[in-house]
């Protein structure tokens, strides 16, 4: 069985995060940059945040990606929640260290002063941290000491609530000498994200289809939210695939149908009937 | 796998629902249109009955005179005949001239319009008239008695007519809510008495736009005239506190010492 563009398409539209899939939108690419020349600035930590679905993950995967290749670069995705757990798996990815039992932040310290002696700010490791918000304030507070060693690097992502908000202003505000914040996209940016993932895998015609009135329905849906755009369109996809193979006299090809978005929205719930 | 066909039915129940309060809207608008359009047509409707109940007067008037020229080919008294109609329309368009000169905003096209039809109709009247005039020769002047009788009808004519243009402005006034038109309608009640109604239209004006002071003149000095000086010495003085304005002073003071009653 011959699989149709839509059916193509719509894996595009995967919530994945990989970091080959990394779109350059201009505003992104600036955001980007400066985030990579941060690391390269002798500054302790930097905080990347904002809503979720805005990218951070992706800003980190791809930041992880490009470093690797020059850096000692350690990304953890998933936070270590078990404070032990933590000082153990950085001692062993950072260090090579093995520890047995229990290992607390004075002990930690120690292993790093031992093992950790270049002074060359370039071979500092850098340690990416996802989804930061759900690493306890004690936790938190000692990877802010272990930074001030400048022995090690962090940068980390935090999702901006309200009650984050503060922590990013009081806990942070002296001690993070950067902080970048990450914003759903214009509709003009939404544009340029849907057919340039498109066109990275090859379909242009699905791309071609994406005329600015949809464009700005789609904006309306979901306001620009990286994350809710990908699961409206890989559902859009879906329908598209359905009436394909169901009723392919239905579609449009040269135009992506208002009433196709409408329906993808109703099914993803961006809009209830 | 999505189930499409169960997905369509539910957009089309969002897509109605999502209709509903333009629905709501564009209804509501055709209700208020069709008020609109309702009332104005009996506008219409009234002057036309007036303008119907003028020509039938005019028709008869002239068929009056032409069935006499035929009978009597007598000159003289066919002139008196014609004449008396003629000063009693002037009569009527007098006042209306003199409230054109109030007017000062957009109520002037109205007026204007107004006058034009007349103006036609009374050429028309005039032609005819002086086609006949010069026929039978120049016409005598006007006996006393029935000149007295022509004021009378003038001053009947002339409150009538003010009372008919206060009602043409208030339904101007209905429309733009401009306190200008509110304000003249409160001057004229004045002037014709109706201090009750000068007081109510004061106040509407003030509500408008309180910082016309003519607003605050009328208002005060109509309650003098319904005897409640208190008040309206009391309402002058904020005003004045707040104004300084000379004239209010002046009335406040005149009120004070009973001159103004
Ligand atoms: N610049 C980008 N290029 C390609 N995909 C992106 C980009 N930014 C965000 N995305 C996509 O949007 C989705 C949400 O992004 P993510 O990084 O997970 O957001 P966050 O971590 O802020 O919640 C992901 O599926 C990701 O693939
Ligand atoms: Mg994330």
């Amino acid at each position: 069985m011959r699989s149709s563009i839509f059916d193509n398409s719509k894996d595009i539209f995967l919530d994945t995060v990989n970091a080959k899939d990394f779109v350059q939108l201009d505003r992104v690419s600036t955001i980007y940059q400066s985030l990579k020349d941060s690391v390269n600035k002798p500054l302790k930590m930097i905080l990347l945040y904002g809503k979720p679905g805005t990218g951070k993950s992706m800003f980190l995967t791809k930041l992880y990606h490009d470093l690797s290749q020059s850096k000692k670069v350690y990304l953890y995705n998933t936070p270590i929640l078990d404070e032990s757990e933590f000082y153990k798996t950085l001692a062993h990815d950072l260090l090579d260290v093995k520890y047995r039992g229990e290992l607390n932040y004075t002990q930690f310290m120690k292993i790093i002063n031992e093992h950790i002696v270049d002074e060359n700010p370039d071979n500092i490791p850098i340690i990416l941290l996802d989804e930061a918000q759900l690493y306890s304030a004690t936790l938190m507070e000692n990877i802010r000491l272990l930074s001030d060693t400048r022995k090690v690097k962090f940068v980390i992502t935090l999702h901006k609530t309200e009650k984050e908000d503060l922590i990013a202003k009081e806990h942070f505000q002296t001690r993070i000498w950067e902080s970048i914040e990450l914003e759903n996209a214009s509709a003009s940016e939404l544009k340029m994200y849907i057919q340039k993932k498109l066109m990275k895998a090859n379909c242009f015609d699905s791309a071609s289809m994406f005329q600015m009135k949809s464009i700005n329905l789609i904006y309306k849906l979901t306001s620009g939210n990286y994350r809710d755009t990908n699961k409206l369109l890989y559902t859009l996809f879906e329908i598209y695939t359905w009436y394909n193979e169901n009723n392919p006299i239905k579609i449009n090809r040269s135009n992506i149908s208002n009433k196709l978005i409408e329906m993808a929205a109703l099914h993803t719930g961006l809009i209830n009937d | 796998m999505i189930n499409v066909t169960e997905l369509e039915k539910r957009w089309i129940k969002f897509k109605i629902k999502s209709y509903i309060p333009y629905i709501v809207i564009i209804f509501s608008l055709l209700v208020i249109l069709i008020l609109f359009l309702t009332l104005s047509f009996k506008d219409v409707k009234d002057t036309k009955i007036k303008f119907t109940k003028n020509d039938i007067k005019k028709v008869e008037k002239t068929e009056e005179k032409k069935t006499k020229t035929k009978i009597e080919k007598e000159t003289k008294t066919k002139t008196k005949h014609v004449k008396p109609p003629k000063i009693e329309k002037k009569l009527v368009l007098s006042p209306s001239l003199n409230f054109m000169q109030d007017m000062q905003n957009n109520t002037v096209g109205y007026y204007e319009n107004k006058d034009k039809v007349i103006e036609k109709k009374h050429k028309i009247i005039n032609k005819n008239n002086t086609h006949k005039i010069k026929e039978k020769e120049v016409a005598k002047p006007l006996p006393t008695p029935k000149k007295i009788k022509n004021s009378s009808i003038q001053i009947d004519i002339s409150k009538k007519n003010a009372q008919e243009d206060i009602d043409q402005v208030i339904k101007r006034f209905k429309i733009n809510n401009n306190p200008a038109l509110s304000l003249f309608v409160a001057k004229k009640y004045y002037e014709l008495g109706k201090y009750n109604k000068a007081y109510n239209y004061a106040l509407i004006t003030n509500e408008i736009n309180s910082n016309i002071e003519a607003s605050w003149i009328i208002f005060t000095k109509s309650l003098v005239k319904l005897n409640e000086k208190e008040m309206a010495i009391k309402t002058l003085k904020t005003y004045y506190k707040h104004s300084h304005s000379n004239t209010a002073k002046i009335l406040l003071d005149e009120i004070k010492t009973g001159k103004f009653k």
